[in-house]
Formats: structure tokens, sequence, C-alpha cells
């Protein structure tokens, strides 16, 4: 296991597990939860096919500690660079070409709900719970939350970053906020066990393409999406070989 | 008129049928047959809907893989790159795509397998009625490849990037009532009823669409 500030890292063959480990809730103690150099190492591991984020114990994580937020609001140069550097921390997860999967058991709040929002699919335990509780302390969420909030559900964002309000599993499920809810109390069993039918007898390269033309799809216009499928298509075609 | 396609209009409907059966597999010819079909034959005729469907017992399986991967690998070998032909396969793309231009309705009605473009066909038309034995799914990735006629595009606008990167990946097929449930399909009937249903619905759309599919 490697560590860095709260992140723990384990390989499981060609899966990676990044927990957040931080006492009992798994509190944000600062915005740059881990190291970026040390993400970035990670995940350029070789065979690295897919990525798993979740809490150490019980919880996911209650999001930023506030104690430390409002030390850290004394110097506003530092908060805004702190800030900058959580973004693109999650920036980072996001863009990543290989699928990462949040695997969520109790709470999930604030900065820990915009972990789970930058990776591209999220599992939950019958038990979690969701919120962005920053209104209540009369900020908002600052690592893209909103912005993520917004592309991934289409009803009640409002709702959600205004009232500042839990959901329970069922409740995030009917919106979209989470794809899953696992049968088990530990939703890293669902996650393992979609992760691997993701990956397995899948090449890197596969998993790249799909990864990028799914994020083109987003980013890119119309013609240029379908010009980029055309070429990744292409591109792995002419290393299989016919079938017999 | 072509070898692969049957074009008929019945009642102002025109009616798309893919008839290579028992598969009706979509092999060059009928990439060239649908693109004469699509740029030189359908806005010229007055029909008030299209219905898309295959002959026989299944819509279609999708690309003849070998033809591909032939086309390609010797397209690389000759031009050092696969420039070239990716420009000329984007052609494919662009041509399902354009059927979300006409300004009339066109409803895929789909019985049996309807697999890898096939399938990205079906979501480029504005309706899909399924029979309730339909398989459908992009397994594109289990040999080594990715969807390659819109199906990257689409899925995510259609079912969120998570559970299109989730069906893309594991490559896995599944029923009609599944793709009910994600909002791909619209209307389960019986497998004997899809062409009669699509009809009827052809009908009942055509009526409207302008007023309905045009405001969205």
């Amino acid at each position: 296991m490697e560590k860095s500030n709260i992140a723990n890292w384990v390989r499981m063959g060609e899966i990676g597990i990044l927990s957040i480990s931080n006492g009992k809730e798994n509190y944000l103690n600062t915005p740059d939860f881990l190291n970026p150099d040390a993400l970035k190492k990670w995940t350029s591991e070789d065979n690295l096919k897919g990525i798993i984020i979740t809490g150490a114990g019980r919880n996911f994580s209650a999001g930023a500690d506030m104690k430390n937020l409002k030390a850290l609001v004394e110097d506003e140069i530092i908060l805004k660079k702190k800030m900058n550097e959580g973004k693109a921390i999650l920036d980072f997860i996001e863009d990543l070409n290989i699928p990462v999967i949040s695997a969520i058991n109790g709470v999930c709040f604030g900065g820990g709900l915009e972990i789970a929002l930058a990776s591209h699919m999220r599992i939950c335990s019958p038990k979690a719970l969701f919120a962005f509780p920053e209104v209540n302390h009369g900020i908002i969420p600052g690592l893209g939350g909103t912005y993520r909030l917004t592309q991934l559900i289409k009803k009640g964002t409002y709702e959600i970053l205004l009232n500042g309000d839990m959901m329970n599993a069922e409740e995030a499920k009917k919106i979209g906020l989470t794809d899953y809810i696992s049968e088990s109390k530990d939703s890293m069993d669902l996650a393992m066990e979609k992760l691997e039918n993701m990956i397995k007898d899948r090449s890197i390269e596969v998993i790249q393409s799909v990864m990028k033309a799914i994020k083109d799809s987003k980013t890119l216009d119309k013609n240029e999406a379908l010009k980029s499928e055309t070429e990744l298509f292409c591109k792995l075609a002419v290393n299989v070989k016919p079938l017999q | 008129m072509f070898k692969v396609l049957h074009w008929y209009i019945k009642n102002q409907i025109g009616f798309l049928e893919l008839s290579n059966p028992p598969s009706n597999p979509m092999d060059p010819t009928f990439f060239e047959e649908f693109y004469w079909w699509r740029t030189e034959i359908i806005e010229k005729e007055n029909v008030e809907a299209i219905v898309i469907h295959g002959k026989g017992r299944h819509f279609s399986s999708g690309a003849v893989l070998n033809d591909l991967l032939g086309i390609i690998s010797r397209s690389h070998t000759q031009e050092g790159d696969i420039n070239k032909i990716s420009k000329f396969l984007n052609k494919n793309s662009q041509i399902f795509y354009s059927l979300k231009e006409l300004n009339i309705p066109v409803i895929a009605a789909v019985r049996g397998v309807c697999l890898g473009s096939a399938f990205e066909l079906a979501l480029c038309c504005d309706y899909i009625i399924c029979g309730e034995k339909a398989v459908l799914g992009l397994p594109e990735t289990t040999f080594g490849l990715i969807p390659g006629c819109t199906g990257t595009y689409i899925l995510p606008k259609l079912v969120g990037e998570s559970l299109a990167m989730e069906l893309i990946l594991t490559g896995d097929t599944f029923t009609p009532f599944r793709a009910k449930e994600w909002g791909l399909v619209q209307e389960i009937v019986s497998t004997k009823e899809v062409l009669e249903e699509a009809t009827t619905l052809a009908k009942k759309l055509s009526k409207n669409f302008n007023h309905v599919f045009k405001s969205i």
C-alpha cells in the first residue's frame, strides 16, 4: 500500500483502489486530499485498467473539515491555491481514460460527493447518504460540484444545492445521482463486479478508445465526435485479425 | 433497383426493408445502397413517415466484421495510415445520423437480432418499437473494436455516460424490456405484431409530426 496525504493506493490485479482514509468520517483535511504527483504516478502504473475510489471504514467522506476550512479562509491566496489544486485533482480523475467507479458506503457529503461526481460511475450501499451541506455554512461546493451535478442530473439541482438536505440511496438512485445500489452493505462488492465485467478480456487500447469516444460525445460537436469515433475504430481495426 | 434493400410505399408510409435474410448483414453493398437511398430517394418520395425493418425473423446482425477489417487493413497497407479509409467510413456514420434531419418520423421496427451497427441505425431513428424477443446490444468491444457508426456519440446522450460506458465496455446484449427502462426503446409488442404496430404508429406520428417533433 502507498500513501499520499489522506489517500491510500492498493493494486488488485488490473484494478487500482484509491481509498480516502482520515478518521471515522474521512474528512477532507484540505481540498488537495492527495498529492497530484502521487495520483499521476499511481494512475500511470503498468497494466492498470480501472480504478475504484472508496472511503476507508464505514463512510465514503463527510467532505471538508470545517475547522480546517475556517483556518484556510483566513488567507485568501492560500485558500484559492488549495481550491484550485483540489479542482485539478478532480479534473484529472474525470479525464482518466480508464473507468473510475466510486464505491460509496455511509456518508458522501460536500467535497466527498464532488469526488464521487468526478468519477465515471457511482455505486452506493443501501444505507448511503448524500448531501451538499455547504449552504448551511454559507458557502457552495467549490471543487466543480455545482457544474458536475447539473451535467449529471436534469432536475432538482437547485433544491439539492439550496436546501442542503440529505438524500438516501433510493432518492439518489431515482434522480440519477447514483447509478446502482448494491445488495450487500458494502458497495465495494458490486463496484468490483461491475468494473471486472467492463475490463476483463478488454485490451487497454479498447478501454481507452471507449473512454475517449464517450468524452468526445460531450466535448466535441456532432461532426467532430463522429469523425473521432471512426478514427478510433479504424486504429483498433488495423490490429484485429479477421475471424476464420 | 437494390440488392440488399427493399423500398416500398403503402398508404404514404415508406418501408425500408433490410433484405438479405436470414440475418440481413450490413455488408459494403448495404452501406452503398443505404447511402443512395438516403441521398437520392427518400426526399423525392411523397411519404409521411418511414419504417425501417428487417426481412424475416431478424432486424440485422450488423456490420460484417471481416469485410470491414479487410477494407481497413488493405487501405492501411496501401496508404500507410488510416486517414483515407477513416474519411470513407465516416460517411456511414454521417448517413445514419442524417435520419434525424428528416422532417418526417422514422421508426425502427425491430424483430429478432439487432446488434452493433444495426442497433446504431435503430438509435438514429426517432422511435424504436421492438418485438418482445428482440436481442439488442453493441458487442463491438468483444471483438477488440468499438461501435463505429454513431453509437459512442448517441448512447451517452440517451442514457448518460456511466451506463453508456458499461454497455459499450461489457458488450453485453440486452432485452427490449431493459432497453425500455433506460429509455432507448419506446414500445414493446408481440413479435408478430411489430410491423403492423409500426405502421399504425407511423400513421399516427406523421399526423402530428410537425407540431410535436419539430418543437423539441
